[in-house]
């Protein structure tokens, strides 16, 4: 187990720093391994993107054990999510004439989601939006090094495949996403044992004012 | 090595900033002190007994003082602003003044009681009392400073400065105030101070409904959305004071560029007045609380900063318009 976690440990490191050797350790590590590192990777980067965006689960008062629960669906929801768009990057790729086989593909872009991990931080006060713009920058140029290795081609190639799955998730997600979306959004509510619609700007609301009225009340809310 | 220690150091400052809205936001959660979870029962059960009382005599107006980042708790303000505090209460005798409020918890709660660093937040407060310009004390302002990001972040500000409109009402109603007379409330806010009291402005006006006035001293103040609830932001400040300055740097709905913030706002409808004390330096030295330093007519800074702020609030507690307060400052 400790060995997995230094494993995990150091691809990680090798990840944000773009490391090319990553691609043959990705391309002869045993199958199940490999993918279990990467795929404890890219949990991670989910759970820490919703703990990055957790004042919502707060502000709606999630209980702590529900909380930690709706961390490990954002994980596993976020996994998802990223196996569809490996399988869109992966379809271009291959309509572009690239070979590599979809188990490489989906590892090297599993692997680009390395810098979210530090989406925690966007929880600090007042710079964390900013901190979470650079974290998707990074990511997104850690994602394209990733297959520019792995389809050995330029930048703008990869930029441009990585792109166009991109489009491709939003398009998908127009079309036939909205099913999927209400499913994503009962399961949080489930998992969390809340409607989850409470926003900081409701607080004010449900607070009675001097003449001894709850506006909340007398709005219907 | 060099390299892993500062990497490590980075992630821990960072970590910890990311843990700085956990207090505010798991407090509003009720995920501690069960007994006390924020709600609208509560509020209006705290209203009741507030009005179910009979009306004292009032003062003229009321002043909550938020003391700056250095402060620890409530009831242990930093040791310089006692004189400041006690020439204050001689300055306004028509106002009660309290200074019970620790702005940078939203329970009221200071670092050295209650706490899981307790004891941590205790030893380096005996440090700072043996020598208050050291690097370890800077830790307290550095905990508190997070605190006003907290409260300016549209994210968590709503919570936090919700749970500082209700400690200053809890104050308000220890020290007399009769809601139903809505006489003037002032919310004095020294450095970080003047932020927490802007954002806890939106709250306490829903609350009272009671004309909400903000001294700032040398504050450090965001385009908060308690500006709109303000009858009027007086901006007291020192023309070497780069702290306070900040402010119209490192908050983006200051800056020139942003029509139709609440700060722009605040300004282009006449209630915000910024005041030059002179050229008071933030802390260290030379700041608003120097007994020492004097004014080219002999004042010392502490005492022109006593009577710029006893001024204002003999315009308010008057009713004079608010520039005229301006001009006698």
């Amino acid at each position: 187990m400790l060995q997995f976690f230094a494993t995990v440990w150091e691809v990680f490191w090798r990840a944000l720093a773009l490391d090319e050797q990553l691609l043959v350790v990705a391309q002869s590590a045993p199958r199940g391994a490999a993918d279990l590192v990467v795929v404890t990777i890219v949990f991670l980067a989910g759970a820490a993107q919703l703990l990055g965006q957790s004042a919502v689960l707060f502000l709606n008062r999630v209980r702590p054990g529900r909380f930690l629960a709706s961390l490990l669906l954002g994980g596993a929801v976020y996994l998802f999510g990223l196996l569809v768009w490996s399988v869109l990057i992966w379809l271009i790729g291959s309509a572009a004439g690239f070979s590599a086989s979809f188990d490489l593909v989906a590892r090297q872009v599993g692997l680009g989601t390395a810098p979210l991990i530090f989406s925690i931080f966007v929880l600090i006060p007042y710079a964390g939006p900013f901190i979470g713009r650079i974290l998707s920058v990074w990511t997104l140029l850690v994602t394209v090094g990733m297959l520019r290795f792995t389809y050995g081609t330029d930048f703008f190639t990869a930029l441009l495949i990585v792109g166009a799955g991109w489009l491709a998730v939003v398009l998908l997600n127009a079309l036939v996403g909205r099913p999927i979306r209400r499913l994503r959004t009962q399961l949080f509510r489930r998992v969390a044992d809340s409607e989850l619609n409470a926003t900081a700007q409701d607080l004010l609301r449900s607070i009675p004012t001097a003449d001894g009225a709850a506006p909340g009340v007398s709005e219907g809310r | 090595m060099l390299v892993s220690l500062i990497v490590g150091v980075l992630l821990i400052i960072l970590l910890a900033a990311a843990l700085a809205p956990l207090e505010s936001l798991g407090w509003y959660a009720g995920w501690y002190r069960t007994d006390e979870v924020p709600d609208a029962e509560r509020m209006a059960g705290e209203r009741e007994k507030l009005l179910g009382k009979a009306a004292p005599p009032q003062a003229a107006a009321y002043m909550v003082y938020l003391s700056g980042i250095g402060a620890i708790s409530g009831t242990s303000i930093p040791e310089e602003e006692l004189p400041f505090l006690e020439r204050l209460t001689a300055r306004i005798p028509r106002v009660v003044l309290s200074h019970d409020v620790f702005p940078y918890s939203v329970t009221n709660t200071g670092l050295t009681v209650h706490r899981a660093f307790a004891g941590l937040w205790r030893r380096i407060e005996e440090l700072r009392l043996a020598r208050p310009s050291g690097a370890l004390p800077m830790l307290i302002n550095m905990r508190n400073l997070l605190q006003v990001l907290v409260s300016a972040d549209e994210r968590y500000g709503p919570v936090m400065n919700f749970g500082v409109a209700r400690e200053i009402i809890r104050s308000l109603h220890e020290h007399g105030y009769d809601l139903r007379q809505r006489r003037p409330i002032v919310v004095l806010g020294s450095s970080g101070g003047g932020q927490m009291a802007v954002g806890a402005a939106l709250f306490l006006q829903h609350v009272t409904a009671a004309p909400i006035y903000v001294i700032s001293l040398g504050g450090v103040i965001a385009s908060d959305p308690g500006l709109d609830a303000l009858t009027h932001l007086y901006h007291l400040y020192g023309t070497h004071d780069k702290i306070q300055a900040l402010s119209d740097r490192v908050f983006p709905g200051r800056w020139p560029g942003a029509v139709g913030s609440h700060w722009h706002r605040a300004v282009a409808e006449g209630r915000v007045t910024l005041v030059a004390l002179g050229p008071f330096e933030h802390n260290l030295k030379e700041h608003y609380f120097d007994d020492a330093a004097r004014l080219p007519d002999g004042t010392t800074y502490l005492n022109a900063t006593v009577e710029a702020i006893g001024e204002v609030v003999d315009a308010i507690v008057s009713g004079a318009p608010a520039r005229a307060a301006v001009a006698a400052a």
